[in-house]
């Protein structure tokens, strides 16, 4: 995978509230309510991304929702993503086919530091739907595979049903350069076999080394702060453990005001921000 | 360049409307206040004659109420509860009208909103307004990316400022280092004064080269020691009346040490979660966008004003992020009185009081900042 960089400001600011159609070439149902999409432009789209950047998808006459990246589709310019069915466009986002055209803006946001994990052991940490953002990031470590120390994804779910990526995430496990466990919450050993409870659990059985290494984690905000606590304990330092962040976005241009989550707009200076950025803020109920 | 505000003239009524004419035949959209539904408001203007001549106001928490003066002045009130946001940044706006073709696999066709608006002329902006302008111009305008209709609309924007001489009681520029008197921001600003007389004379200078070149083209005379010496007397009699303040040192410090105070929730009890201090705040940029269908397959996409006060403001997969009334609050106060300051680098109050004015159940933000401070656990340098 090839990604040019997309640069802030590449857009003429008239035409960033403006969709640009997107045809989605392929699509496949990950488990209940979860669809991958395989989406092209229509029009060229010189505008590649950055893992734990996001989109905004736009279904016409229901509305945008704003979705994490999970990969390039393929080519320069083709999305990957994974949609959960949550709200209104997130079902009209399910229910669409083959074919069928979406409207998309971005990517926007800053996305995972990528060149900070050089030479550090890598740890990424999801949790259900989480575990997309994430995705984005495994092609640009395979690719330069020998930069990194060990790297593990620990991803954790409800139900065996809820894995997310099955067939990649096995065949991933396979190899040697990225340690695969998955935990699953809601099990018995017959219907799982494998770890079952929380995705914390995982941690310890990782390989890292805790002064270099660096922590991404993705997954609902109760989790993502335990897996704060529980890194901290290890001696990894506030300013490795990285979170991607959620909150409400409808123009994802640092314009709207709803992503706020303290003086940060989630858009524009995230969605990915250190666990010492935002800890002041973190621990208040409704910030 | 060229020193602005060190040539001040005397004019009379007569030439403020000439400034009027000059904008209008410069194709200028002139917007001023105007007296409608027994309040002031902003709308487009004629003539001086459409002004608020000899009206006053008096405002306390969670009260406005218009009164006859016994003068002629033009601009003898204080902030109405209109501002020049609704102009500039419109509470609702159109992006762009789409069209899908009934078979969802054709491209939908996307028209954007071309505004081709004449420019604007704001007449008699406040020094609160004027920074309230410049604040809204960094939100919009310095961004990763501008906001395109505020631009295209504050791109060619004149502005007649003019400085304060009648505050209302909630008023509290001062404290903020806002006002009364308008220090930059402005094409042309007038002073009114009324000398003892019925009717007020105009010290007018200019703020930019379009203002220099109006006030080359009307009537006027130098303005002299003693006019200018009233002109003073204005704007200290103006401060004298300002008796709301906010301690503003130390104040982003102040309310991120105190977002569990228990302050919050004596607020909360009180607080409607109305909405209209957000609405009525010359600064407040939240808004959203919104599909409306117009027809069979089309679709306009609007821009409208939203506000944190909302339940809907922060809706995620997961619910509401701000359920309670009292996150809701301390979100706009924080917000406006501290991580403004770590997002643009300035407050986002500029203290003109319409928060208060216009609160249904008369919350002083002036007060509640007080006690916070006197009540935090946490002392912060002032």
């Amino acid at each position: 995978m090839k990604a040019k960089e997309c640069q802030f400001v590449a857009e003429p600011p008239d035409s960033i509230l403006l969709p640009k159609a997107f045809i989605i070439e392929k699509k496949v149902i990950e488990c209940s309510r979860v669809v991958s999409l395989w989406i092209a432009p229509l029009e060229k789209n010189e505008c590649a991304f950055k893992p734990g950047q996001f989109l905004m998808v736009y279904v016409f006459g229901v509305g945008e929702a704003a979705i994490s990246l999970a990969g390039n589709g393929g080519d320069q310019g083709k999305y990957f993503l994974t949609v959960r069915a949550v709200g209104s466009v997130t079902r009209a986002i399910e229910q669409a086919k083959e074919k069928d055209i979406l409207g998309i803006r971005g990517p926007f946001g800053n996305g995972w530091p990528i060149q900070e994990a050089s030479t550090k052991d890598i740890l990424l940490i999801a949790g259900g739907i989480g575990l997309p953002p994430l995705w984005s990031t495994i092609p640009f470590f395979l690719q330069n595979r020998s930069r990194y120390g060990r790297i593990s994804l620990l991803y954790g779910v409800r139900t065996p049903q809820d894995i997310l990526y099955k067939d990649k995430l096995e065949s991933l496990s396979k190899g040697k350069d990225i340690s695969v466990k998955i935990a699953v919450e809601l099990a018995t050993a017959r219907t799982w076999n494998g770890h079952i409870g929380n995705v914390l659990n995982l941690i310890s059985h990782a390989q890292f080394s805790p002064p270099s290494t660096i922590v991404f984690v993705c997954g609902p905000e109760p989790m993502m702060r335990f897996c704060a606590y529980t890194l901290l304990k290890y001696g990894i330092a506030k300013e490795h453990i990285y979170f991607s962040m959620e909150r409400n976005m409808r123009c994802a241009i640092g314009s709207c005001g709803h992503c706020q989550f303290g003086p940060l707009f989630l858009c524009k200076n995230g969605p990915v921000f250190s666990y010492q950025t935002i800890e002041p803020f973190l621990n208040i109920a409704e910030i | 360049m060229a020193r602005f505000g060190s040539n001040k003239f005397k004019i009379t009524k007569r030439e403020l409307q000439s400034i009027l004419d000059a904008l209008k035949r410069k194709g200028f959209k002139t917007i001023g206040p105007t007296v409608s539904k027994d309040a002031i408001v902003y709308e487009e203007i004629d003539s001086l004659n459409d002004l608020p001549i000899g009206i006053g106001d008096e405002q306390e928490a969670g009260s406005y109420r218009l009164k006859k003066r016994t003068d002629a002045t033009l601009f003898g009130f204080a902030s109405s509860p209109h501002s020049w946001k609704q102009f500039l940044f419109p509470a609702q706006e159109k992006i762009f009208s789409i069209h899908q073709p009934t078979e969802k696999t054709s491209p939908p066709l996307i028209d954007p909103s071309v505004r081709q608006d004449p420019p604007l002329a704001f007449i008699g902006v406040r020094s609160c307004d004027l920074q309230a302008i410049a604040i809204q111009n960094r939100v919009f305008l310095e961004g990763p990316y501008s906001h395109a209709g505020y631009k295209s609309k504050a791109k060619g924007l004149f502005i007649l400022a003019v400085n304060c001489a009648y505050p209302s009681a909630t008023c509290f520029c001062s404290s903020m280092g806002t006002g009364p008197r308008a220090k930059s921001g402005f094409d042309l600003l007038v002073t009114e004064i009324l000398n003892g007389q019925k009717e007020p004379f105009y010290l007018i200078e200019a703020g930019s080269s379009q203002g220099e070149e109006i006030i080359a083209q009307i009537e006027k005379t130098d303005a002299t020691e003693e006019d200018l010496k009233k002109e003073k007397d204005v704007i200290q009699n103006a401060e004298k009346q300002i008796h709301r303040r906010i301690e503003t040192q130390g104040i982003k410090e102040l309310f991120y040490n105190n977002l569990q105070h228990p302050r919050w929730e004596e607020i909360a009890q009180r607080c409607l979660s109305c909405a209209n201090c957000t609405f009525v705040c010359p600064t407040c940029f939240c808004s959203t966008l919104i599909d409306i269908p117009k027809k069979a397959q089309e679709i306009e996409r609007w821009m409208v004003w939203d506000s944190c006060f909302t339940l809907n403001f922060t809706h995620t997969p997961a619910g509401s992020v701000r359920k309670s009334v009292l996150s809701r609050y301390r979100q706009w106060m924080t917000h406006k009185l501290a991580s403004w300051i770590d997002q643009f680098g300035i407050s986002g109050c500029v203290g003109c009081g319409r928060c208060i004015t216009w609160c249904p159940v008369g919350i002083d933000i002036t007060e509640e900042a007080e006690i916070i401070r006197k009540t935090s656990p946490v002392k912060t340098p002032s």
